[in-house]
């Protein structure tokens, strides 16, 4: 490359750079892909797929096929219900889950496929549910619930296989492990909080 | 050849050093809520002289020490967290901190080795102290639940930081290194206990 074409890239880049636009407009963007932001933007949705994800990986492949379709399931039935925008608050059972979940990623005990099987299913269930649209109708509605319930498995099945890949050597089962306390210290900190007489719970609240 | 390379890393260079700086941490909402969590630890010396210490303490003992203090010390911590959030008082939060890196320290420097049990219940005792501090502040954070995942982490990392440094003790004189930042917390902690730091 010749000094002249580096000259010119430099040039085009001090004319283009700009401060960083972190965090997206969500009004500026289309329905689909603002479903399929909002596990990701909802920190507390984000939380229990990392920890649902870890805990099915951590088990390894038994049963994993008949788990992750009872989750997706569910969480179709939970999108579904969202549809009707029900109203109910769903932050303390997904805070709970999270902090069920982590807790047995930490312990790690041997036999589980009820309690995967169970948490699974109340963790997609929720979390669907969790995504109701109510400012929103038709069409529009419908490709946000669709975007989510994409994110909602891809998301799951991200920390499922990163625990699984991190099940050869000691140490990436122990930092597995420590992933799951940290998870229930965090959500059992906000269940505090939500159960306490505190003001405001804002586990829900979208970067503006 | 070289020519090239040169001018190449002279618009690297030149496009570090013009970087404009980035606005996207503004105190508020997802972003402000998880920097004062991850801050909160590191900005305390007291918390970071427990944290480094306990990671220091794990590895010194080795294995199971090693991840099981930092698995309970998290664990315990939200349960300080919680008594702190809802408004429950705990006496002398901040002597018990600053007794934490004096113990923890002393227990590095000293060489101490007990159960794995025992260790961790002293371990799970100062996380108490620790989650208590964290926990009063969570109601005020911009996002309580950004916030809390901002100070798990960086209380984990901190637990890291001791791991890391605590692996040395496979070596004679790196046995010694340990043993004497295991010191220098106990010390860093009779300081403040004393209000001298």
């Amino acid at each position: 490359m010749s000094f002249k074409r580096n000259a010119s890239i430099l040039g085009l880049a001090l004319l283009v750079s700009d401060h960083a636009l972190a965090h997206i407009q969500n009004e500026n963007i289309d329905s689909f892909y603002n479903g399929l932001l909002h596990p990701v933007l909802v920190p507390a949705h984000l939380l229990l797929l990392i920890a649902v994800g870890l805990l099915l990986g951590q088990q390894g492949k038994k049963n994993a096929e008949i788990i992750v379709s009872i989750f997706v399931i569910a969480t179709m039935v939970g999108l579904a219900m969202s549809w009707f925008s029900i109203g109910l608050e769903f932050e303390v059972l997904i805070l709970s889950l999270s902090a069920a979940a982590g807790l047995l990623i930490a312990i790690n005990p041997k036999t589980k496929s009820l309690w995967c099987t169970t948490i699974a299913a109340l963790a997609g269930f929720s979390l669907g549910v969790d995504s109701a649209q109510e400012t929103l109708f038709g069409m529009e509605k419908f490709l946000t619930l669709l975007g989510s319930a994409i994110a909602i498995c891809f998301l799951l099945l991200y920390p499922m296989a990163l625990a699984d890949y991190f099940n050869q050597k000691t140490w990436q089962r122990v930092a597995v492990r420590v992933a799951g306390s940290w998870v229930t210290a965090i959500s059992v900190l906000v269940l505090a909080l939500a159960v306490s007489d505190k003001p405001r719970l804002a586990v829900d609240v979208l970067p503006q | 050849m070289k020519t090239r390379h040169l001018y190449s890393l002279l618009m690297a260079a030149f496009l570090i050093v013009y970087a404009s700086v980035s606005s996207a941490h503004e105190g508020v909402g997802l972003s402000g809520g998880f920097i004062s969590g991850f801050m909160h630890p590191i900005l305390g010396w007291d918390h970071v002289a427990a944290m480094v210490a306990v990671g220091l303490w794990g590895a010194f003992l080795g294995a199971p020490a090693m991840w099981i203090l930092p698995v309970v010390f998290p664990l315990v911590m939200a349960i300080g967290g919680a008594i702190g959030v809802m408004g429950v008082p705990i006496p002398a939060v901040e002597t018990g901190i600053a007794a934490s890196a004096v113990v923890l320290g002393a227990m590095v420097a000293f060489a101490v080795r007990p159960p794995i049990l025992i260790a961790a219940v002293i371990v799970g005792a100062f996380a108490i102290f620790h989650g208590h501090a964290h926990g009063t502040e969570l109601p005020q954070a911009a996002n309580p639940l950004a916030y809390s995942i901002g100070f798990v982490l960086s209380t984990g990392l901190l637990h890291l930081c001791g791991i890391a440094f605590g692996l040395l003790v496979r070596w004679p004189a790196g046995k010694v290194a340990v043993q004497a930042g295991g010191g220098l917390i106990a010390l860093a902690g009779v300081g403040f206990l004393t209000g001298i730091v």
